[in-house]
Formats: structure tokens, C-alpha cells, sequence
């Protein structure tokens, strides 16, 4: 039998009539690949999940006082308000003074803010291992359309949307990312099918 | 014979980003092109390693649907 979604658009429409189930549809059908971006951009879960709440919070404010306006494009505005949030953190995050402890180590590094957590530092040695390794070493705007691309699954038009750019560059980027992943797998003698 | 496809066009043909025309073009000469199929194999390589599913803890969903719910009864 087939059944029909409920658009994004609808689904707002229905919370801001005061639908409270039609916000939480909404939530659990983007949740996991919001998260997934931003985490992928931060690189650390607690300051993705920091950012993960901010932007829904912002996201339920722009839908209560009437600012959201994108109809069914609500994934690609989401992001985009999340995509800020990421570059705002990392930002500061890179003003932040080094603070260092009598052995001369950064002490928010042994407080464990900036680093993976156990789970992300559970590495394994496989060829799927390195190249997610090496994503992780891509310039930020090739990293950012790939993730964007394969991991929120948006468009290369939305992409560019998103980050302020055109549909030329943002596939540009992509194929920077794609020769420069080939070009460390080949370095460091990894077969890529 | 040899038909010019870009890798750009391979790219938005993996994505189904491409023109229907380009599409058929693309899927009708594949078996004849090796490259490409090498290049699409490669994007979907990419894309299974770039495909993590992660999930915001319940506890963190669970504060947003009541913030949501806040803002909507704080409105009312």
C-alpha cells in the first residue's frame, strides 16, 4: 500500500497552527542527517551537540514569529543555519589563546574539548578507516561540500545555496576533494575500488 | 565511438543531478567506457565511506520537542 509524507512545508504549517506532533515529525525526519553534518564539520560530538540544539532552537523561533518562508526547502534552511553555527564555533575556537599546563600541553586538550571522544577515536586499520581519516584532512571548503553533498544529501544547486557560492564551484570543490582523496590513497598505497 | 562526458557530468549523473538526455547517454555507453565506470565506482566508494548515521542523543531530542512545545504554549 502506498502511503503518502506529509511535506516539510505542511508539517510547518500544522505546528505553527499549534500541531506539537507535526514539529516532532519534522524533527525525527531530519534529526540524523543534521546531526551527521554537523559533526562532520566540528569534528567532536559535545560541540555538535551544542550547535545541534542552538539551531533548532533558532529554527523553532524563526517558525513561531512567522520567518520561515522556504516552503518544502526546509532541509537546505536548516543547514544552513547550522552551517554558520559550525563556522561561528570553529572560529572561535581558533581565537581561543592556548593555555598550557606545566608539561607544556594544551590543557583544554586534557580536559578532552578539542579532542575525539573515545568512540571517534577508535580507529581500525582498514582501507574505509583511512580515507575516512583523510576526509577528516581536506581543505575546509572541499570537506564541507562533500559532506554536504553526501551527507545531508543536498543538491549541488542547494549546496551552493547554502554556502553562498555557485553550482561551478561547489562542483569544483567536489572534484578537488575526490583528486586530492585519490591522491593520499595513492600515496600511502591504499587500494580504493 | 567516443562520446565527450566530463567527469562533471559523470558527478551529477551519480548524484541524479544530470539531464534525462545526458542520463541515457551516460547508461547506454557505460559498458563501453570503462573510465567512467572506474570514476563512478570511485564516487560510490566515497560515498559508502562518507556515510556515517549518527544520531543526537534522546535526551538532547527530547529538550528541543519541549522547548518547542514551550515556545508554542508561551505564544498562545
Amino acid at each position: 500500500m502506498a502511503t503518502t509524507m506529509i511535506s516539510d512545508g505542511v508539517l510547518i504549517k500544522h505546528y505553527t497552527e499549534g500541531n506539537q506532533g507535526a514539529f516532532e515529525t519534522l524533527l525525527k525526519r531530519h534529526k540524523n542527517r543534521i546531526f551527521s553534518s554537523i559533526y562532520a564539520l566540528v569534528g567532536d560530538r559535545y560541540i555538535a551537540e551544542d550547535i545541534f540544539q542552538e539551531t533548532f532552537i533558532k529554527i523553532i523561533h524563526s517558525i513561531r514569529i512567522g520567518k520561515y518562508n522556504h516552503e518544502d526547502k526546509f532541509l537546505p534552511w536548516a543547514m544552513r543555519i547550522s552551517r554558520n553555527m559550525c563556522i561561528d564555533s570553529i572560529r572561535q575556537r581558533k581565537r581561543l589563546p592556548i593555555v598550557v599546563d606545566s608539561e607544556g600541553n594544551d590543557i583544554l586538550n586534557n580536559i578532552g574539548i578539542f579532542e575525539k571522544s573515545q568512540e571517534d577515536l577508535h580507529i581500525e586499520n582498514d582501507e574505509i578507516t583511512m580515507l575516512r581519516k583523510w576526509i577528516w584532512e581536506l581543505p575546509e571548503e572541499q570537506r564541507e561540500v562533500l559532506v554536504l553533498r553526501n551527507y545531508a544529501d543536498l543538491s549541488f544547486k542547494e549546496i551552493a545555496i547554502v554556502t553562498n557560492t555557485n553550482i561551478n564551484t561547489c562542483i569544483g570543490r567536489m572534484h578537488y576533494a575526490l583528486i586530492n582523496l585519490r591522491k593520499m590513497t595513492q600515496k600511502n598505497s591504499v587500494r580504493v575500488k | 565511438m567516443i562520446y565527450n562526458i566530463t567527469k562533471t557530468e559523470l558527478l551529477k549523473y551519480f548524484y541524479n543531478e544530470c539531464s534525462p538526455s545526458v542520463s541515457q547517454l551516460i547508461e547506454r555507453e557505460l559498458d563501453a567506457n570503462p573510465d567512467w565506470k572506474k570514476y563512478l565506482n570511485y564516487l560510490e566508494t566515497v560515498q559508502n565511506t562518507t556515510e556515517i548515521n549518527l544520531k543526537p542523543s534522546d535526551t538532547l531530542v527530547c529538550m528541543i520537542l519541549e522547548e518547542s512545545a514551550a515556545t508554542e504554549h508561551h505564544s498562545l
